[in-house]
């Protein structure tokens, strides 16, 4: 039941990233709510679920996504591998650990997807940097809403 | 008969300078007088109010719920007829673009964006079985907004002209210079390749080239709004701002080839 919530509340943030979000895209930016949710699951759930959820997740994204590249897929079930590993080594139970692990996978994300989409077209310096700056730490900072509403789920 | 007394001659007579005078010294009083009562007057309408407010607390509680409520009610009424009227706006746009166009068109409805930063593409709701293939172009009432790349059953991805992965062959319309235009991902989109002695000034106008077979030949792209010299200091290019709006499309036109 629980892991059925989990799955909702990742398509209603995926449905959420996909609507034009308005006021809350300064600068033209998204959070990247499915990558949360892909890593709310590595926390609060056992890895063979988080790890389906991210491959979830990621299929989710591409398939709204105009390159043909799932990378996405591959990209989030690869952090989820990365972050369970990482969860053994380090205690990921403070807020901001975690709030900070999802900073830096963001960052890497918006890295590599930046390289991978404007290989042969143009994005500006100031384009790409203002994504992958302003990107990932607004993903980190939208996690500890997510982060709330996995561990009411995780709760119940 | 008539006779009066010089004592009731005195009566009348100050009785008719009394008549007299009165509204004369009552507009004179008055200024002042009221001057004068105001503060009292006003703090006694104040302690009048507040023993109102005190002994109707509950009627007025309840009555400023209702209004309120009906507040509320009537916000959401507003917003909803001021979407209405603005979408009935830009469909009236549509219509008369559609019937002025000498292309054959689909009208679609924006239904998604792309959940990603990095791409500039929309979902509308508007498949093969209306018609819509990959590679056609979409365009709304004010300029080209971007190709069908992905045609479903029942919706479309679009790519949007500022994606950095779509090149448009274009051209300056007053002086016939062509160029390659590519998306930013920004506001601006970028046209490269033009020589260094290309005739392109601020303000000139970008459409769309006969030498692409993708894109229907004058198709307004964008106005140019700032030029500039290339990394390799071969070409110029110059910076184009898109005549379609394109962050905030809720519906376009696919043109049927």
């Amino acid at each position: 039941m629980k892991k059925w919530l989990f799955l909702f509340l990742a398509f209603g943030l995926g449905l959420l990233q996909l609507s034009p979000l308005g006021v809350l895209t300064p600068f033209n930016i998204k959070p990247d709510l499915l990558l949360v949710a892909a890593l709310s699951a590595v926390f609060f759930f056992e890895f063979k679920y988080a790890f389906f959820l991210s491959v979830f997740c990621g299929l989710f994204k591409d398939a709204f996504l105009v390159y043909p590249l799932a990378l996405n897929t591959f990209s989030f079930a690869l952090w989820s591998y990365l972050v369970f590993r990482v969860a053994k080594e380090i205690s990921t139970e403070n807020m901001l650990v975690k709030v900070g692990v999802v900073f830096l996978v963001a960052l890497l994300q918006n890295i590599i997807t930046g390289i991978a989409c404007s290989y042969g077209g143009i994005v500006p310096a100031g384009i790409y940097l203002r994504v992958v700056v302003f990107g990932s730490i607004y993903t980190a900072l939208v996690s500890p809403l997510v982060f709330k509403l996995a561990k009411v789920i995780q709760n119940r | 008969m008539f006779k009066i007394s010089k004592q009731n001659l005195k009566y009348l007579l100050a009785a008719f300078i009394f008549i007299i005078a009165v509204p004369y010294l009552i507009s004179l009083f008055s200024a002042p007088v009221q001057k004068t009562t105001k503060i009292p007057i006003s703090l006694l309408c104040l302690l009048q109010r507040e023993a109102r407010g005190f002994f109707f607390y509950h009627r007025n509680y309840l009555e400023n719920e209702r209004l309120r409520n009906e507040n509320y009610l009537l916000r959401g009424k507003f917003a909803e007829f001021k979407e209405l009227y603005q979408e009935n706006a830009r469909l009236k746009s549509l219509l008369s673009f559609k019937q002025k166009s000498p292309f054959k068109l689909i009208a679609a409805r924006v239904i998604a964006r792309a959940p990603d930063n990095w791409s500039s593409s929309l979902l509308v709701d508007k498949g093969r079985y209306q018609g819509v293939k990959k590679g056609m172009v979409a365009i709304n009432y004010q300029g080209l907004v971007g190709k069908v790349t992905e045609a479903g059953d029942s919706a479309s991805k679009i790519v949007l002209i500022n994606d950095p992965a779509l090149g448009i062959s274009g051209i300056i319309q007053r002086t016939r210079q062509e160029g390659l235009v590519n998306g930013t991902l920004g506001g601006s989109l970028i046209m490269r390749y033009l020589p260094e002695d290309a005739d392109v000034s601020v303000g000139d106008t970008v459409v769309t080239s006969e030498l692409s077979q993708s894109y229907p030949k004058g198709l307004v792209i964008g106005k140019v709004t700032g030029l500039g010299k290339e990394f390799s200091g071969l070409n110029r290019y110059a910076v184009i701002k898109p005549a379609a709006e394109l962050s905030n499309i809720e519906e376009l036109l696919v043109v049927v080839p």
